[in-house]
């Protein structure tokens, strides 16, 4: 269809200021909703206007659209790239076009920028949080299942790093599941068959806080005491339900690495802005922040969402 | 009655629809049971398996972890068992579960209704999608895939524009109904062993079981025949759509909270999978309960039994589309098996009436 537009209609777009930002399963996680609505007013104050595709898991649907974005002639592409040397060739096709490629958490050959996280050293921290905990609290000893996601290359990442920091500080601890979890129904469901097979499994750490918020519900179905000493449950990303336990205090989760939703919204649409200025930018990581039972810090991501 | 039961349509319907001879219908329901049949062998045969490689697989509580991990998608494959035998199929059920659920977890935390009206009004949520459904599919005759597969992104959109981050919060009678048990039985459990009753019920009890597998053998028969296709259809919809709506709280329940990216999200594709492979005909007119329950089962087992034994993702995504390809030849071994014994029936009678000639 996008080829039946006429030359002047595709100019007109691509002077329209378009930052196009491709994020799979964007919807599906409260965290990164609200970080891209921040990049909406974000953009919306610097005169651009922010547009996001959800293509799901469907990585088909997702080559479709950036394809179509390329032939619109989008100025800036922001793009997750769920197994990076799939899209080597379509960054290449934008770049050629005259689009900026931003990618978001990893980095391609072919891009002007990575905008995101350091998604292995971000899982890193949290492994090693717990395994400090473990030490502490259990003297190096602990059952622990891990819910990830192998599906997707980030999702890899945040798993290594969680197991290599947690085997760094506790190299004692005995792993006893890894399965893959991304939302609450999954990690609830999981969580309950693991708890099934291993009853004294007393860590779990996730790559998504709704997985271990799901795994917090299935402790508790369990039967489980919700604020066991010896229990330790910790994801990633920083969602309302998972800091609002946090800022309680007094359950077995006890640590988030929160992601600064407003700092990563911004520095999308202004690394696009820059980049489009003719600047060399280079990658801009914005680090994921430890947050852990009780901690003050829970209270001001919650504010930074809307929630308190 | 001839219309339903004619022998050049090898599907077979309930005994009660069947050719009136005693032979044919021994043969109608031996084939449905040999079909049925291998399903519980291969639940059997797994579990065996699953049993000697975990010690915590055969035991109560984990059943208990399996039947309630696979409720909600059982309260739907009871009722979408029904619709795709009359020949239909609503695959927007995944996300009518999450505006369900939506609609229930914000009718607790925003609007501030009791309980009761939250599931009154999730219910209502599910049940008024499948009247939409039901009145373009059922009554006006719409492409049942193409309209429910367009109602599956537009229900997500809207939930998504209705609320787009996550509620929760939902208090002690949605902890209830998520945890909870009733006289020892756990609510949800509750919940699916009455869903497949009420189904199996209709099926085998009530006329209106027998139009359904009528219209699902030949919509335009059992319109010429008088009988009241399109209201039917309308109901059917909106059964599944209500449960649908029911599914939604199941889950809100479970999680205390509804995500209205992920609830629900992709529970159409196992709905689908559990009903065919429980023998429905995905052309309709043939199927039972028993099969569905099975299939419901048999998921449900693999699932958990892949977990407890810490089988990577990767292989179980082998043997979840394994299962479909099982699926996909019991199907056609059970046509096959029909149109074989329904073939010698006739040379038979053709032999028979030969003779009685000479």
């Amino acid at each position: 269809m996008l080829v039946l537009v006429p030359l002047s209609m595709r100019e007109a777009l691509a002077e329209e200021k378009i930052i196009a930002i491709s994020f799979p399963n964007s919807s599906t996680i409260g965290a990164v909703t609200t970080s891209l609505n921040q990049s909406r007013a974000k953009g919306a104050e610097m005169g651009y206007k922010v547009v996001v595709d959800d293509p799901g898991a469907d990585m088909n649907k997702q080559i479709n659209t950036l394809k179509t974005w390329i032939q619109q002639k989008v100025p800036v592409i922001v793009c997750v790239t769920p197994q990076p040397a799939v899209f080597e060739s379509i960054a290449k096709q934008a770049r050629e076009a005259g689009i900026k490629w931003i990618t978001y958490g990893e980095t391609l050959k072919n891009q002007d920028a990575t905008v995101g996280y350091a998604q292995y050293d971000d899982g890193r921290r949290l492994g090693e949080y717990a395994g400090q905990w473990i030490a502490e609290k259990l003297g190096g000893k602990a059952k622990v299942a891990i819910l990830g996601y192998q599906k997707a290359s980030w999702g890899q990442l945040r798993g290594k790093g969680i197991k290599d920091g947690l085997l760094a500080k506790v190299p004692d601890v005995e792993i006893v599941a890894e399965q893959d979890a991304i939302n609450p129904s999954d990690g609830l469901n999981v969580t309950r068959a693991i708890l099934q097979a291993n009853p004294d499994v007393n860590v779990i750490l996730g790559i998504e806080d709704p997985a271990t918020e799901g795994a917090y519900k299935a402790w508790v179905a369990s039967g489980k005491d919700k604020a066991d000493p010896n229990g330790f449950i910790g994801g990633m990303d920083g969602t309302i339900p998972a800091l609002t336990l946090l800022k309680d205090g007094g359950t077995v989760y006890r640590a988030s690495m929160a992601i600064p939703l407003k700092g990563v919204g911004d520095a999308i649409v202004t690394t696009a802005d820059r980049l489009l200025k003719g600047e060399n930018t280079g990658d801009t990581i914005v680090p994921l922040e430890l947050v852990t039972e009780g901690s003050p810090k829970a209270a001001d991501y919650l504010k930074e969402q809307g929630a308190l | 009655m001839t219309l339903l039961t004619g022998t050049n349509d090898t599907r077979a319907a309930p005994p009660a629809l069947n050719n009136p001879s005693v032979k044919g219908r021994q043969f109608s329901i031996s084939n449905d049971t040999v079909v049925t049949n291998i399903l519980v062998v291969a639940l059997v045969v797994m579990m065996l398996v699953f049993s000697s490689q975990s010690s915590a697989f055969f035991t109560l509580s984990n059943f208990e972890v399996i039947v309630t991990n696979y409720a909600a998608v059982g309260v739907v494959a009871a009722a979408m068992t029904l619709l795709v035998i009359s020949g239909n199929v609503d695959l927007s059920v995944g996300s009518n579960i999450g505006l369900s659920g939506m609609v229930t977890a914000l009718s607790i935390t925003n609007f501030g209704l009791s309980a009761g009206m939250a599931v009154a009004a999730g219910i209502a949520t599910g049940a008024g999608i499948g009247v939409i459904n039901g009145l373009l599919c059922g009554v006006l005759g719409f492409n049942a895939i193409i309209v429910t597969l367009g109602m599956l992104a537009l229900l997500r959109g809207v939930t998504l524009l209705f609320n787009s981050t996550e509620v929760y919060g939902l208090g002690e009678t949605f902890f209830w109904i998520g945890n909870g048990d009733l006289l020892g039985i756990p609510v949800l459990l509750w919940a699916v062993v009455l869903a497949f009753g009420a189904v199996a019920l209709v099926t085998s009890t009530t006329i209106w079981g027998r139009y359904i597998y009528a219209v699902g053998i030949n919509r335009q028969a059992a319109f010429l025949a008088a009988l009241p296709v399109r209201s039917l259809l309308l109901s059917l919809h909106i059964a599944t759509g209500a449960a649908a709506g029911l599914a939604g709280i199941l889950l809100a329940g479970r999680l205390d909270g509804a995500s209205p990216g992920s609830l629900g999200l992709q529970l159409e594709m196992q709905v689908l999978t559990i009903v065919l492979l429980g023998g429905v005909a995905f052309a309709g007119g043939r199927g039972r309960v028993f099969g569905v329950i099975t299939a419901w089962l048999f998921l449900g087992v693999l699932d958990n039994g892949l977990t407890l034994l810490n089988v990577p993702p990767f292989v179980q995504l082998v043997a979840s589309g394994l299962a479909l390809v099982f699926a996909a030849s019991l199907d056609a071994f059970g046509n096959l098996l029909r149109s074989r014994t329904s073939h010698r029936r006739l040379v038979k009678e053709q032999r028979r009436n030969a003779n009685e000639h000479n």
